[in-house]
């Protein structure tokens, strides 16, 4: 009986570690892409069958709280800024000279055309606090050993994902790959990170491709070209006035 | 004396007379039919928007409709309602909340209106519950979970809550609807495999049939095999009172469906004080009032009483809400008196044609009663009441059978979906027609008929009129 007893509780607490250790690893990868401040340069490419676009943008950010995007490309829509703080966004367009506040209904429309929303932006649900995570096993990817995670939503989170399932390289902790799930346990996209860089001390994947699985045509493509994390930017940065200046805007942190 | 003369002088030539009447009979019979049709596609648009939207009169402060927030609120709002339920003209009268969310599915998220309504349908004046659209769809007050809402069609569609499958069963429908044989043999091949999302369910039609088959059918095919992923979970992110974002998960328990695109694709309900409670308002807080009145044709009277009473409010008739039920309801009557207008000239030259024949060739016949004492006035009169007569009997028979086609369709329906459901949806117009005809109609019709029969006499009168009794006597025909 006793025999018994410990080899349960030795089941029990090896699945605990188990878990924490699933755990352990989705934080340590969330915190691979998290600083307190952060700027970056990046080049979106949205591709659809009958056409495809780029855009390039500067990016500032200070806790969650505090966001302003630049675009600098195409030629069309250079200068625009969009300024996010708190729950609140606007958009600011220098040929026109006007400055828009995004209402909630503007916010579901797809950010410059991309398979992100304005929503998604703003809305990036904590993948270590509302998630349970499980170790399905490791696999390669792209050559590099992986854990392949199960996260499942903590009952009660408004998450709408039925599951992610995430492939985490062992040695540096980065998501090499993500695939989202609806409820019914359906694939709905996949997120592919590549094109592994050192920036300034990180070493971090900088190019990500989403994939629908309903039109795997229609994808968007993420580069990083530059990004530093833990930069000093002053609170004055994310003002109205500083996003009226448009391309003035001095992003040397 | 002179009506049953006329009436004789009718059945003289019974195939002319027959052949006019009949003429006029069909010309009224599908008149009537057409006008039935366009009343009760208008009637049924009407009833929906009132009975899912914008009920006949809505209160709000004078600020919410401009920028939509939810600091401008009715203030003493439940106040207001109980004294607007002691008004005579109250039939129904219910506060809401209405709020602009986002709401996200695993595939896509859009703009949406939450509207928080009472959860007993019993109190509501919004009856979209007649709308669900099928019988595993539940309404607010069938279950007792708080954070459950109900979705569009349309939206249902969008967020990609909708399984398709087909069946026997939906092949049968088909069938039934008039889809062409070649199609549903093509179908056979997916009978039986599920998809989960539309997408994947048109690619999967894409395949199977061509373009101009794809245009006129996909829609009707993937209607009749869906059912929708009751159970769900969609979030929605609204504002609350002090502007933070707050966000829930909400389980989908019913799908409406009022053929109105727009609508279907924008407004979700949810049960009142758990909306209330999320946003942070106190109890009994609302923003917006919906009345139903006993009398549609009286809504601007009582507005003006309300406002009288309420000057702070800004007070909304459907007219004001909605223009084109004002056309509906008011305008379109002059449509389709200029309909009937048009219809019953171009009838009016076969009668005076007719008449005219009458006339000629009686011309030795008229002749000799004005001999023998006639007087112009009764010859007129005689010839006006053969002309009348003839018209009314045409109109009558006309007008009974285009009311009883009216009925027969009215209860079975005009299935159009075959034909342009996309596009009437899509503009707010149901595609199964149920015709209504109105006793106004009806009575008009007759009224209109008879002064068609008396203008169409005068010519025809005028040139008996005109004959000499000496040289008509001597006329050989």
């Amino acid at each position: 009986m006793k025999r018994v007893m410990l080899i349960l509780l030795t089941v029990v607490f090896t699945l605990q570690a188990l878990a924490q250790d699933a755990t352990e690893i989705a934080r340590r990868a969330y915190l691979k892409m998290e600083g307190q401040s952060q700027y970056a340069q990046m080049t979106m490419q949205v591709q659809r069958p009958r056409w495809s676009r780029t855009v390039k943008f500067k990016f500032a950010s200070k806790g969650t709280d505090y966001a302003l995007v630049l675009i600098t490309a195409s030629a069309k829509e250079q200068g625009q800024t969009f300024l996010m703080i708190k729950n609140q966004m606007w958009m600011y367009n220098p040929r026109v000279n006007s400055l828009i506040k995004i209402g909630p209904s503007m916010m579901s429309q797809g950010w410059m055309g991309s398979d992100y929303s304005n929503d998604e932006l703003m809305n990036e649900g904590s993948i270590v606090k509302d998630y349970t995570h499980k170790i399905l096993g490791s696999e390669k990817i792209q050559g590099r050993a992986c854990w392949k995670i199960e996260l499942t939503p903590k009952p009660g989170k408004n998450i709408v994902w039925g599951k992610q399932i995430l492939w985490i390289e062992k040695k540096d902790y980065l998501i090499l790959k993500s695939e989202l799930y609806d409820e019914d346990g359906y694939l709905v996209k996949t997120q592919i990170a590549s094109d592994i860089k050192n920036m300034h001390g990180r070493i971090i994947p900088t190019k990500f491709t989403i994939i629908p699985e309903e039109e795997p045509e229609n994808k968007t493509i993420l580069t990083i070209v530059d990004i530093k994390f833990n930069v000093n930017i002053p609170n004055s940065f994310f003002t109205i006035q500083n996003m009226r200046r448009g391309m003035n805007i001095n992003f040397n942190f | 004396m002179i009506l049953s003369i006329a009436w004789k002088n009718i059945w003289r030539n019974k195939v002319r007379s027959l052949i006019l009447i009949g003429t006029i009979a069909f010309a009224l019979a599908g008149t009537i039919f057409i006008i039935g049709m366009m009343d009760g596609w208008m009637k049924d648009r009407n009833i929906k928007v009132i009975e899912t939207e914008l009920a006949h009169i809505q209160i709000h402060n004078p600020d919410f409709v401009s920028n939509l927030s939810l600091r401008d609120t009715i203030s003493s709002g439940q106040k207001i309602i109980s004294q607007i339920m002691k008004m005579d003209f109250t039939m129904a009268v219910n506060g809401r909340i209405k709020v602009m969310a986002m709401v996200s599915s695993s595939y896509s998220s859009q703009g949406a209106l939450v509207i928080g309504i009472d959860p007993d349908r019993k109190h509501e004046v919004t009856k979209v519950y007649k709308y669900l659209s099928d019988s595993t769809s539940k309404w607010l007050d069938q279950v007792k979970r708080q954070n459950v809402v109900i979705i569009g069609r349309k939206m249902a569609k969008d967020l990609q809550m909708v399984n398709y499958m087909i069946t026997d069963a939906s092949l049968s429908t088909l069938a039934d609807m008039g889809l062409p044989l070649s199609i549903i043999s093509k179908l056979d091949s997916l009978q039986g495999k599920k998809f989960h999302t539309t997408t994947r369910f048109y690619n999967a039609l894409e395949k199977l049939l061509t373009e101009k088959e794809l245009d006129q059918y996909a829609d009707l095919i993937a209607n009749s095999c869906h059912s929708y992923k009751l159970g769900r979970k969609i979030i929605i992110r609204m504002q609350d009172i002090n502007g933070n974002v707050v966000e829930e998960a909400f389980r989908i328990i019913g799908v409406y469906d009022t053929d109105n695109d727009l609508f279907d694709g924008m407004y979700l309900f949810v049960k009142k004080p758990y909306l209330a409670g999320l946003l942070g308002l106190s109890h009994g807080t609302i923003n917006e009032i919906a009345i139903i009145t006993n009398d549609q044709r009286k809504v601007e009277e009582y507005k003006a009483t309300l406002k009288q009473k309420f000057p702070g409010l800004l007070i909304e008739s459907i007219f004001d809400m909605d223009p084109t039920m004002r056309i509906m309801t008011s305008l379109i009557w002059i449509y389709y008196a200029i309909f009937e207008a048009f219809i019953l000239f171009a009838l009016s030259f076969g009668i005076v044609n007719t008449m005219l024949m009458a006339v000629m060739e009686r011309t030795k016949e008229l002749g000799m009663l004005m001999a023998i004492g006639m007087n112009r006035r009764r010859v007129f009169s005689m010839i006006m009441n053969e002309s009348v007569l003839l018209t009314l009997t045409g109109g009558i028979i006309g007008i009974i059978l285009g009311y009883l086609l009216v009925l027969y369709t009215g209860h079975a329906g005009i299935n159009l979906s075959k034909y342009a459901q996309q596009g009437m949806e899509a503009m707010g117009y149901s595609a199964v027609i149920y015709p209504h005809a109105s006793p106004l109609l009806l009575a008009e019709t007759t009224v209109l008929v008879v002064i068609t029969g008396m203008l169409a006499a005068v010519y025809p009168a005028i040139k008996a009129l005109k004959l000499k009794p000496a040289q008509a006597l001597h006329t050989d025909v």
